[in-house]
């Protein structure tokens, strides 16, 4: 009984008693989200060259090392997203298309439409587990304040980059969010990243969504349904020609 | 450096603003544009991106057919596409950008329908 989620019914009513005193400031982020910006970690900036991850001189010319190789050979080889695996957490927060969240007594739940990710934020007052399984989208527990919902995450996979650029992160990463409503049309969420293995001091960004157009709704996305585009031994992305093309 | 900054935006931005997501672009060349006529065999509105195979008639008359990668049905909807937008046996004219290594393939840029209809655009 030391899972969370595996509490028995009769404590069902102190969860929501935690859940009603811990969203007393809370704000509505209901919807379908686009976000702005680029679609690498850091928002200002379409370059990968112009990146300043503050990693530790070995990460830094692991990271330098490949963006040139990419630069010389046209060849980018690390993205496992390529073979359909998903972004993970902090990626899914920085991807195209957009994302739904829907709030519920005790949870925040975050959906991405790319690779259909569902990242679940507990704002029911838990800690995180003791020794939590690894997953990609890692275990989230958020709480409110006035009306920012700050959000805590461990445990995530480090079989993913922090965007297409190749930016690694270690298995210590550790996220922090402060999400809150600029106005009614507009998200703000501050991700701030803390890699003890990798980074120097922490690397904190803000990226911005716009609510969706009225009527607009969340698209499947099944990346395994057609993907022409396996990976090839190189570690590059080929494609799967057809019909006499494919001679 | 700024050489291979710019170099390495182009094959990175062009590449990542039209689809990606999904995977790297790199294997086409964005520097370059090739337009064929065809039919279309097939339509693959699916995931994760779509694909048109068009069947032209090379230099020496052969028919000859391309495989052309588009952007996802997530994409492509919010730009006006549907899945009825092309059917087989339409007349096209695509704009791609070709495989660097000259093989029958391509990323798609423009569909343009018979009727001079660009699809996607009202």
């Amino acid at each position: 009984m030391a899972v969370p989620s595996l509490r028995p019914a009769a404590a069902a009513g102190a969860v929501s008693r935690a859940t009603q005193t811990n969203n007393a400031a809370a704000a509505d982020f209901s919807g379908i989200w686009v976000r702005q910006g680029s679609f690498l970690f850091d928002p200002t900036t379409r370059d990968p060259m112009q990146l300043k991850p503050p990693y530790k001189p070995d990460w830094m010319k692991s990271f330098d090392d490949y963006r040139k190789s990419v630069v010389e050979t046209g060849v980018s080889r690390l993205d496992p997203t390529a073979g359909c695996l998903p972004p993970g957490m902090p990626r899914m927060m920085s991807v195209v298309y957009p994302m739904e969240i829907l709030m519920t007594p005790g949870q925040v739940t975050i959906i991405t439409e790319w690779m259909g990710q569902i990242r679940r934020v507990y704002t029911d007052g838990r800690k995180h587990p003791e020794d939590p399984d690894v997953t990609y989208v890692g275990h989230s527990i958020g709480r409110w304040e006035k009306g920012v919902l700050v959000i805590d995450t461990v445990a995530m996979n480090a079989n993913t980059l922090l965007d297409q650029s190749g930016m690694r992160h270690s298995p210590d990463i550790h996220v922090t969010e402060h999400m809150r409503l600029v106005d009614h049309d507009t998200l703000q969420n501050e991700l701030t990243l803390e890699d003890p293995v990798a980074f120097t001091h922490p690397w904190t960004v803000t990226r911005t969504f716009k609510r969706a157009k009225p009527g607009e709704e969340m698209r499947e996305y099944v990346c395994m349904e057609n993907n022409r585009n396996p990976i090839k031994s190189d570690g590059s992305v080929g494609v799967i020609l057809q019909g006499n093309g494919a001679k | 450096m700024k050489q291979f900054a710019s170099a390495f935006a182009a094959a990175f931005t062009l590449t990542a603003l039209p689809a990606i997501a999904h995977h790297s672009f790199a294997m086409f060349d964005m520097k370059k544009d090739v337009v064929v006529t065809g039919q279309v065999k097939d339509f693959q509105w699916t995931n994760p991106h779509i694909w048109i195979q068009l069947v032209s008639q090379d230099a020496q008359g052969k028919a000859v057919e391309w495989s052309i990668e588009g952007n996802s049905p997530s994409v492509l909807a919010r730009q006006g596409w549907t899945k009825r937008s092309l059917k087989v046996g339409d007349t096209i004219t695509i704009t791609m950008h070709p495989l660097k290594d000259g093989t029958m393939g391509g990323d798609l840029v423009k569909a343009v329908l018979a009727d001079g209809k660009v699809v996607g655009v009202e």
